[in-house]
């Protein structure tokens, strides 16, 4: 089984850089190399998509186990095998996204024009997209924070909260703080159920970095979660049974610093998905 | 408007899109569109109603996602009978569009009006319909690979203007997905039993696309494909509610 935390920075960086090189050097030797070249071809495609699809319908099958307890197969996504697809795909997909490109522009560079031009910038959208958000999303992963913290209501004279806890129980001193100023929830009435519609949480959040102190207010909903210092909190619960005399308000603390090459892959794809609609759309002239 | 007045403007969907696909077998175009698109028109005019009578968009439970198939396939039909003019495509479209409101009619799962929290987002909207609009697309494919191999006279040009459309929403769909899922959970992939789904779907239509790159001229296996990618939506989309594996999915609201 693999320990994702081996990746944490800065090893995911030195994966990255031995990927790219690896790539280029690929590329390099593409024509010496059969293999080389079959890899980034469409067979190969064809195989790391089929078995990245078997293992994708495995996983959905298999009952997984949520603790770090139980057999490999209850771990799917950290088995081996799993992670030999996923690096054959990687593989697979960042040379099939250079040599395409380079074949592309190649022909394009011949006898261009609009259609083709669109079909090239839709290949690269696509692969080099997916490639992007895979790579980040994988090596990122080792780097994300997720801790939770509970803070007490201020005006119950609770102080402001800097220590967040992690999966396994440990605490840890942030660079934050947190004050929860105040909870409101907006109650739905219907028939004699009450249902709470929304409830949202005013926070102040404090940067204690000595060099760049400053203070945020801010209001943290379910579905908007509030910012600071490349931390994202969302609210997750209160004390249901005191409503909004709730003596504390639970709070999760996100951080992911490869996000923005993840958005960076999604945004596209976001590009690359509209691009297939208007070539899978019918052209007039060809009729 | 509530789920009360819906079996009224079923029935006249129902039969202005059997005429509809009546007219279009009689190859006459005109009547074809013009009767399918009222019978569009009277469904969607439910639909609207229902949105506003709810006070949210009627996208949440298995019942409200099924009106929204069922107005699309009649749509994907009409694309397609506008493309390709296909006598039995609006057959095909409208009998599919009745099957699911009728299993609406049989199986109504109506819940509460008040919608979760989670659920209180400006992406809830697009993410369903432009995932909806994908299932009908698809759905086509899966009939129209359905007739080629029973016919065995396959129109591949239809089939992967279909598969590239169908997966173009499909990845629309699952990108606002996990922008949602940053937004409402923390994470934008979490690989809940839902998303895990969705990914094998996802990636069963990329293997199709890639497929008729690399062998172009193997028709039957490709059509299968089309095939096996519908029979894996219809696991993402209801199935996993009945998989052990599933239990503890996040996107399950409506119980």
């Amino acid at each position: 089984m693999i320990d994702w935390t081996l990746l944490a920075w800065p090893v995911n960086a030195w994966v990255l850089v031995a990927f790219a090189a690896a790539l280029a050097i690929m590329t390099a030797l593409r024509r010496r190399v059969r293999l080389l070249a079959w890899l980034g071809g469409r067979a190969s495609a064809l195989w790391a998509i089929g078995f990245a699809l078997a293992a994708t319908v495995a996983l959905g099958l298999v009952p997984q186990s949520r603790s770090a307890a139980g057999s490999w197969w209850q771990h799917l996504i950290s088995s081996w095998p799993f992670v030999l697809v996923w690096v054959w795909l990687a593989v697979s997909l960042g040379l099939a996204t250079i040599y395409g490109t380079i074949a592309r522009v190649a022909a394009s560079g011949e006898h261009g024009n609009g259609r083709r031009r669109l079909r090239t910038t839709v290949f690269v959208l696509n692969h080099l997209g997916l490639l992007l958000a895979l790579v980040a999303a994988t090596l990122g992963s080792a780097d994300m924070e997720r801790l939770r913290m509970a803070v007490g209501q201020s005006r119950l004279g609770a102080e402001p909260q800097s220590v967040a806890w992690d999966a396994n129980g440990y605490g840890r001193e942030l660079d934050i703080a947190i004050e929860l100023v105040d909870f409101k929830i907006n109650e739905n009435q219907q028939a004699d159920v009450r249902t709470p519609r929304k409830f949202k949480a005013e926070v102040k959040i404090t940067a204690l970095s000595p060099h760049a102190p400053s203070i945020s207010e801010q209001t943290v909903e379910v579905n908007r979660p509030a910012s600071m210092h490349g931390w994202k909190v969302y609210l997750i619960g209160y004390e249901a049974e005191l409503g909004e005399d709730t003596r504390y308000c639970e709070f999760e603390l996100v951080r992911d610093p490869w996000l923005p090459w993840v958005y960076a892959g999604i945004g596209m794809m976001l590009a690359g998905a509209m691009g297939l609609f208007v070539l899978a759309t019918p052209k007039k002239e060809k009729q | 408007m509530t789920w009360d007045a819906f079996i009224y403007f079923a029935i006249a969907a129902a039969l202005l899109w059997v005429a509809g696909a009546w007219a279009g077998w009689r190859r006459k175009a005109a009547w074809a569109y013009a009767l399918t698109g009222a019978g569009i028109g009277v469904f969607l005019a439910f639909i609207i109603g229902l949105w506003i009578g709810l006070e949210r968009p009627p996208l949440r439970t298995m019942g409200e996602t099924r009106l929204w198939y069922s107005l699309f396939l009649p749509v994907v039909g009409l694309l397609v009978y506008g493309r390709w003019r296909y006598r039995w495509i609006l057959a095909f479209s409208s009998l599919m569009a009745i099957v699911f409101v009728c299993v609406n009619i049989l199986r109504p799962e109506i819940h509460d009006k008040a919608m979760m929290p989670a659920l209180q987002s400006p992406w809830f909207v697009p993410h369903v319909v432009v995932y909806m609009f994908s299932y009908a697309l698809f759905g086509a494919a899966a009939v129209a690979s359905v007739w080629f191999l029973v016919t065995k006279k396959p129109e591949m040009a239809m089939a992967d203007r279909l598969a590239y459309a169908g997966l173009a929403f499909l990845t629309l769909g699952m990108l606002f997905g996990a922008l949602w899922a940053k937004q409402a959970w923390g994470h934008y992939w979490g690989w809940d039993p839902k998303e895990t789904w969705a990914a094998a779907t996802w990636l069963s239509y990329l293997l199709y696309i890639h497929y008729r790159l690399a062998r172009p001229r193997s028709h039957k296996p490709a059509l299968w494909l089309l095939l096996l990618g519908f029979i894996l939506l219809q696991i993402c989309w209801w199935g996993i509610n009945y998989l052990p594996s599933a239990a503890s999915s996040v996107h399950v609201y409506a119980s």
